[in-house]
């Protein structure tokens, strides 16, 4: 499915809203600063998807992923290569001293879930308020495994948008992906409600 | 008289849009857009605008950088940060290149009239 130029733009300013605010809840989160790429933003199908965000089908990738309900009803997944999810762990945790009692594993997996929830959330509201709708996100979860392994199930569904955007913090660069997989009806009022968007904005302007 | 001028540099024109879309009545300037470096400064040498309201996250140069080349080339203009990207380091360095004032986005009408009064507070 391609988008319009205009729906391009919309949703790359949106995505670039997303990010930003992203970032500065980041940087507060890792005491440090987050600078950003301009976000890569782009429906595909989910065989395109491994080429659209600069994974191979087998490679090791980490996951937080939260399901949606409400004007956008799917998965919304956040997705790092493993060794990155690490570094971005670290910076987290830095030299912080984990209680005895909790293993290290799981530790790194609530700290992945927490930064996963952060990018999901304000990505996803920020989407939605701009497009004046709702969507309800449930609570974080964490995987890892072959990428190919961990989209296995939305094979079946018409499209992903992608939002791609590489951040740097200090001197460590990681590069994440937010995919929100959709239905084609979800895909096709998405597009609707960003048309709606920009002749709302035009009309805005016209009156003045 | 000469109406006063306000370039904004954005590359998006979404943004550009929504910009123009939250003007509020009896906005004191006329709207001139770019939506890069090249065309920000062909903009502002030629209609020499009093205020430049310049995104942060651009390809190839972010609005401060871009305000810095304005400066050297002359552009005697306030300049506005106009981005959702309000991290500590990004008002620093904006306030050090002398910026005098932010609008986060997403843009309001209300977050238009406070730039305003900053702006004019300046002059």
């Amino acid at each position: 499915m391609q988008l319009t130029p205009a729906q391009h733009d919309a949703l790359s300013e949106i995505a670039n809203i997303g990010a930003s605010r992203s970032a500065k809840q980041l940087s507060m989160l890792l005491d440090d600063e987050i600078h950003l790429s301009v976000p890569e933003v782009a429906i595909v199908s989910v065989a395109e998807l491994p080429g659209a965000i600069g994974v191979a089908v087998t490679d090791d990738v980490a996951c937080v992923y939260q399901d949606m309900s409400g004007c956008l009803t799917g998965k919304a997944r956040l997705i790092f290569h493993t060794h990155e999810s690490r570094m971005l762990v670290q910076m987290l945790v830095g030299s912080v001293h984990v209680l005895s009692g909790i293993s290290m594993q799981i530790y790194e997996h609530e700290a992945m879930k927490e930064l996963g929830n952060i990018i999901i959330s304000v990505c996803i509201s920020t989407m939605t308020d701009m497009l004046g709708k709702e969507t309800r996100l449930a609570i974080p979860m964490y995987c890892e495994g072959v990428f190919e392994e961990i989209i296995e199930e939305d094979s079946g569904n018409a499209g992903v948008l992608v939002m791609k955007t590489a951040l740097t913090a200090g001197r460590r660069g990681i590069s994440g992906a937010l995919i929100v997989t959709l239905s084609l009806p979800d895909i096709i009022d998405l597009l609707k409600s960003l048309d709606n968007f920009l002749a709302g904005c035009a009309d805005q302007q016209e009156t003045k | 008289m000469q109406q006063k001028t306000i370039l904004v540099v954005d590359d998006s024109a979404t943004s550009r849009l929504l910009f123009r879309a939250h003007l509020p009545g009896n906005f004191p300037y006329v709207v001139h857009e770019a939506d890069n470096l090249d065309g920000a400064m062909e903009e502002a040498v030629s209609v020499r605008p009093e205020v430049v309201v310049l995104d942060y996250n651009m390809p190839g140069q972010s609005g401060v950088e871009i305000a810095r080349a304005m400066l050297k080339a002359g552009i005697n203009a306030r300049f506005v940060l106009f981005t959702a990207n309000t991290q500590k380091f990004v008002l620093d360095e904006a306030a050090e290149a002398g910026f005098v004032a932010v609008i986060e986005k997403p843009v309001t009408r209300e977050k238009i009239n406070d730039m305003l009064e900053k702006v004019s507070q300046c002059n």
